[in-house]
């Protein structure tokens, strides 16, 4: 049929509007593609690398030697130790494994498994300090050669504290060597450190037995472990950002979509009569119509796939490094291929049909002559508008009959706002929150975990440093634990105010941090049940007040109390807070780290983040700007007949461009104030949703830089699409007028 | 007889009030023949048009048009019936912006069962040189002689023109009207023309008058003129 060439020529002659549109879903298919081809990849190699090589299901280090074959007959778990000893040397330190042959087996990429006097190293450290295979290390100045690279399935998320927020390998490494060479470096290892493998009936039991027989340190479950659950979460929040985000896009055109199929058709009304007066039916006239959203959809869709598709090479990648994941196949999703072809064709077709069906209701007759509805250049007439002086009054008009499309403006900018907001706050508030609470509220240069609590006779504290006890425990009802600290009652080293920062008195009482608050729904004077980790012991404690901490699950009351209350005698502790550097003897020390290396850790990452952020604040400006064009254009072309009036009146053509455009700076304006709390809004409870069964809370901080930012980005975008736009009015003669007269 | 209309009635309603845009109108049209169709802004003309070439429908009466009762079709009817039988002209011409001449008029010959060469009747309308330009690149009296040549390319047995020359001038309009005397001669369309120039009349076998929805004049035209000869 030859009237099939109408459409490719119509869009050919208003190239710039439709490939906007095409653009608008292009992006949508594209982060559709982008994220879900590079999560999968991600998601099938972590699956497929944690039953390979046999993830841990849990850990424990205990200050004894265990009964392995006691405790697999009595409790059916798998058992391997695995020897481990820390090493701080030149501000770097290094955890040092044994390789394990039948619990977290390590996957060695470019090398080989090492043999006595070879060493692995993890992936980060081994790229931060630009190792390369048989280079050597000296670790307590002995010699080792690199053998190769070693992903542990169990230390996915390199970090080297548990609390930690973000990795630091130019700090901080992990290191594999054989049994042999561990035992001739380090003749007397402090604690025994074992890893389990099967389903535990009774956790507490274990637990109980454990420490009953061998003194157990420490225990930590797979879903409390952050060195693996972080991974897992930011992978889940990843999956979750991906439909909503391409989905709300692809909303977003097909409705742009709607707005102009629904204004080609209504230019073409007389057209269209034409073709069923000269005997085309319906049918006919309905397909060739809806070839507009089909080449807008085919283009757009593949477009953005392959896009999508050849970015998420480098997306993974980039996962890969920074989860510390290995690569042990390649991946092809067909299945989110199909989606991100099929999501934008339903929205789109589905704008296309409505805007089609609406037109056909009408008659022959109507559509040849126009009617009322379809023809242009009628303004609503609002008595209400007259009291204003006469541009501000058609400004208002054309606003107003422009509803819809002023709404999906400020809707696109408020999508926009959200998006960059989104990047930045993430950036902001991990910043924010460690500067902030070293600066204010942590005040020790040195933190010290001891081996063991207790009185501790041969450590002489100075002023300089304060004793600590700590605990961690579970909170009854909910998959979420609080460790909380016995501090010195009126401490120098930890300082905690509430939210008019007003300081709190250590006291009796318990002190709990705001994330936690937030998180359990708890206000001053609220109760809450804990249940120790390692024994059945179960406390209620009343919440005294609650501190502006921005980490952390934390709870604090003063050392002698916390004793009383949870069973140490009087001046016992685990750890030290210290202002200087301490020279305590290593078989004393569990874990120690200093401020400096962790504020140094958290700027080194940030850069990282940085980049997503740049990406993330582009798309919001293309869509920005994309969404501001194709929305004006088209008032424009609708209207080139009554430009070309005004223009022959001698109108100038910034009045006239205030006049038919004017609005939109109201609705850009009100897209970003409404944005601005949006995004605080959805970014709370999407940070509530990922890390709702997770020990880890952080505020979120939107500062009034990124604010600033956001607006200076958008405003840009939207001055540009503005230029734009104002050019595209410039082109219009007043000769228009006589030509459009067949409308 | 080829075409038969019998009490014709077409009722717009507007809120309480009742349009009777036609009103009884009965008539009957010989095969091949010219006809003009005169009367006062209002009258009816286009609503007759309308429902002749099955574009609209009548609330009352019929019209048969070669033996088949048009007003009795259905809208899958209706559309063969403007497909096989009639040819539309406009006032304002109506052509399809995103089509090239040729193609204007081949999508017109595309539906047809027994098509008139596209070339030939482009040549014969004198716009064969601009077959390759848009529309909107022709002059109005260009673009009425392509919207003739579609109409004629389907080989219809009835042309309907409304208002052809209304916006043309004399010597474009004489040129139209010599097309469609053409056409009538050398392929024995019926042509049934709108028009406000009494002139036209001339040149008609017949004229129907409209008043007010009314046929209140048809009058055959013995001393019958050639196109050419009609002059105002
Ligand atoms: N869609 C409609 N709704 C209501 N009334 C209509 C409609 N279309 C036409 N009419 C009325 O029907 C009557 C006949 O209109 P029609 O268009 O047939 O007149 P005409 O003879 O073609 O006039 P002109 O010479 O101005 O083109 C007029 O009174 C007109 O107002
Ligand atoms: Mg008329």
């Amino acid at each position: 049929m030859l009237i099939k060439k109408i459409p490719l020529r119509v869009m050919k002659r208003e190239f710039l509007q439709f490939f906007s549109i095409i653009m608008l879903i292009a992006i949508a298919s594209m982060t559709y593609t982008l994220f879900a081809v590079s999560m999968e990849d991600i998601d099938v190699n972590y699956k497929m690398f944690i039953k390979d090589y046999v993830q841990e299901d849990g850990y424990f280090i205990t200050s004894q030697n265990i009964d392995k074959k006691l405790l697999k007959e009595k409790f059916g778990v798998e058992l391997e130790e695995r020897l481990f000893y820390e090493v701080q040397e030149n501000g770097i330190t290094l955890r040092i494994f044994s390789i394990s042959d039948r619990i977290n087996k390590p996957y060695i990429e470019a090398g080989k498994k090492p043999q006595d006097g070879e060493v692995l190293l993890d992936p980060s450290f081994f790229k931060a300090h630009q190792y390369h295979t048989n280079d050597s290390i000296t670790i307590l100045n002995k010699k080792f050669t690199v053998s190769g690279i070693g992903y542990l399935p169990d230390y996915i998320y390199i970090i080297k504290n548990d609390q930690d927020i973000l990795p630091d390998p130019k700090h901080f490494g992990v290191v594999l060597m054989t049994e042999n060479d561990m035992k001739k470096l380090f003749p007397v290892l402090p604690v025994h450190y074992y890893s389990y493998k099967g389903r535990l009936n009774n956790i507490e039991y274990f637990k109980s037995f454990i420490n009953s027989n061998w003194h157990l340190l420490k225990f930590v479950e797979k879903s409390e472990n952050p060195r693996i659950i972080y991974t897992e979460m930011k992978l889940e929040n990843a999956k979750r950002m991906t439909l909503p985000l391409s989905l709300f896009i692809i909303l977003v055109s097909s409705f742009i979509l709607f707005i102009v199929m629904r204004r080609i058709i209504n230019t073409m009304h007389a057209e269209i009569g034409t073709l069923y007066s000269m005997g085309y039916t319906q049918k006919d006239v309905f397909r060739v119509f809806m070839r507009f959203p089909l080449y807008i959809w085919l283009t757009g869709s593949i477009l953005g796939i392959l896009l999508g598709y050849f970015e998420a090479y480098p997306l993974s990648e980039f996962y890969r490094s920074y989860f510390t994941l290995p690569k042990l196949k390649n991946v092809l999703p067909w299945q989110h291929i199909f989606v991100a072809l099929a999501l934008p064709a339903v929205f789109i077709f589905i704008s296309g049909y409505l805007a089609l069906k609406n037109f056909f209701k009408l008659t022959i007759v109507q559509m040849l002559h126009g009617v009322d509805e379809i023809k242009f250049g009628k303004l609503p007439d609002i008595k209400f508008f007259d009291r204003f002086e006469f541009q501000t009054k058609i400004m208002l008009k054309y606003g107003y009959r422009h509803f819809a499309r002023e709404l999906v403006l400020a809707v696109g900018i408020i999508f926009s706002t959200i998006l960059m907001m989104y990047g930045m706050t993430a950036k902001d508030s991990i910043v924010v929150a460690i500067e902030r609470t070293y600066e204010k509220n942590f005040k020790y240069e040195y933190l010290y975990l001891l081996n063991s609590v207790s009185t501790h006779p041969e450590i002489k504290l100075t002023n300089q440093a304060e004793p600590y006890n700590v605990k961690s425990f579970d909170i009854e009802g909910r998959k979420l634990s609080i460790m909380i600290y016995g501090i010195k009652k009126d401490s120098q080293m930890i300082k905690l105010y509430d939210n008019k920062s007003n300081e709190i008195p250590i006291s009796n009482k318990l002190v709990i941090s705001r994330p936690l608050a937030n998180k359990l729904g708890l206000k001053e004077g609220d109760k809450i049940h804990i249940k120790s980790k390692f024994t059945d012991k179960k406390y209620t404690l009343k919440v005294y007040k609650i501190a502006d901490l921005p980490v952390g699950n934390s709870g604090y009351m003063d050392l002698e109390s916390f004793n009383k209350i949870f069973g140490y005698s009087r001046e016992e502790y685990i750890g030290i807070f210290s202002k200087e550097k301490l020279s305590l003897s290593n078989n004393l020390i569990f874990e120690s780290y200093s401020k400096s290396e962790l504020v140094n850790t958290i700027k080194a990452s940030a850069g990282d983040l940085s980049k997503t952020i740049e990406v993330m604040a582009l798309v919001a400006a293309i869509l920005a700007l994309l969404i501001v064009y194709v929305l004006s254009t088209l008032t424009v072309n609708e209207n080139k007949k009554n430009i070309g009036i005004l223009k022959m009146l001698g109108y100038r053509e910034g009045s006239i461009f205030k006049m038919m455009l004017g609005f939109n700076n109201f609705s850009f304006l009100a897209g970003f104030i409404i944005g601005v709390p949006l995004s605080k809004i959805t970014m709370d409870s999407l940070m509530n949703a990922a890390t709702k069964d997770i020990d880890f809370a952080m505020m979120l901080d939107v500062s009034t830089k990124s604010i600033f930012s956001t607006f200076a980005v958008l405003f840009f975008a939207f001055v540009v699409s503005r230029f734009l736009v104002r050019r595209k009015m410039a082109k219009v003669m007043p000769v228009e007028v006589l030509r459009e007269q067949v409308d | 007889m080829f075409v038969k209309a019998e009490k014709l009635s077409k009722i717009y309603r507007i809120g309480k009030n009742e349009i009777r845009a036609l009103n009884e109108v009965s008539f009957e049209l010989e095969r091949g023949k010219i006809y003009t169709v005169i009367g006062p802004s209002g009258s009816g003309k286009t609503t007759l048009f309308n429902i002749l070439g099955g574009l609209d429908r009548a609330e009352e009466g019929r019209i048969f048009v070669d033996g088949k009762e048009i007003t009795a079709m259905d809208q899958k009817k209706l559309s063969d019936y403007r497909r096989d039988y009639v040819g539309f002209v406009f006032q304002f011409y109506n052509l399809i912006n995103g089509l090239t001449v040729y193609e204007n008029v081949l999508s017109s010959a595309a539906l047809s069962k027994n098509p008139l060469d596209v070339d030939m009747v482009l040549e014969m309308m004198d716009v064969y040189s601009e077959k390759n330009k848009f529309p909107f690149e022709l002059s109005g009296g260009q673009q009425q002689r392509v919207a003739i040549a579609r109409a004629v390319v389907k080989n219809p047995a009835m042309i309907l023109c409304d208002e052809p020359t209304g916006a043309l001038d004399y010597e474009s309009s004489k040129l139209v009207l010599k097309l469609l005397e053409d056409v009538n001669k050398r392929f024995g369309t019926t042509i049934l023309i709108i028009t406000h120039n009494l002139a036209i009349s001339k040149m008609a076998d017949a004229t129907l008058r409209l008043r007010s929805g009314r046929l209140v004049e048809f009058s055959e035209n013995p001393q019958k003129i050639s196109a050419q000869e009609v002059s105002w």
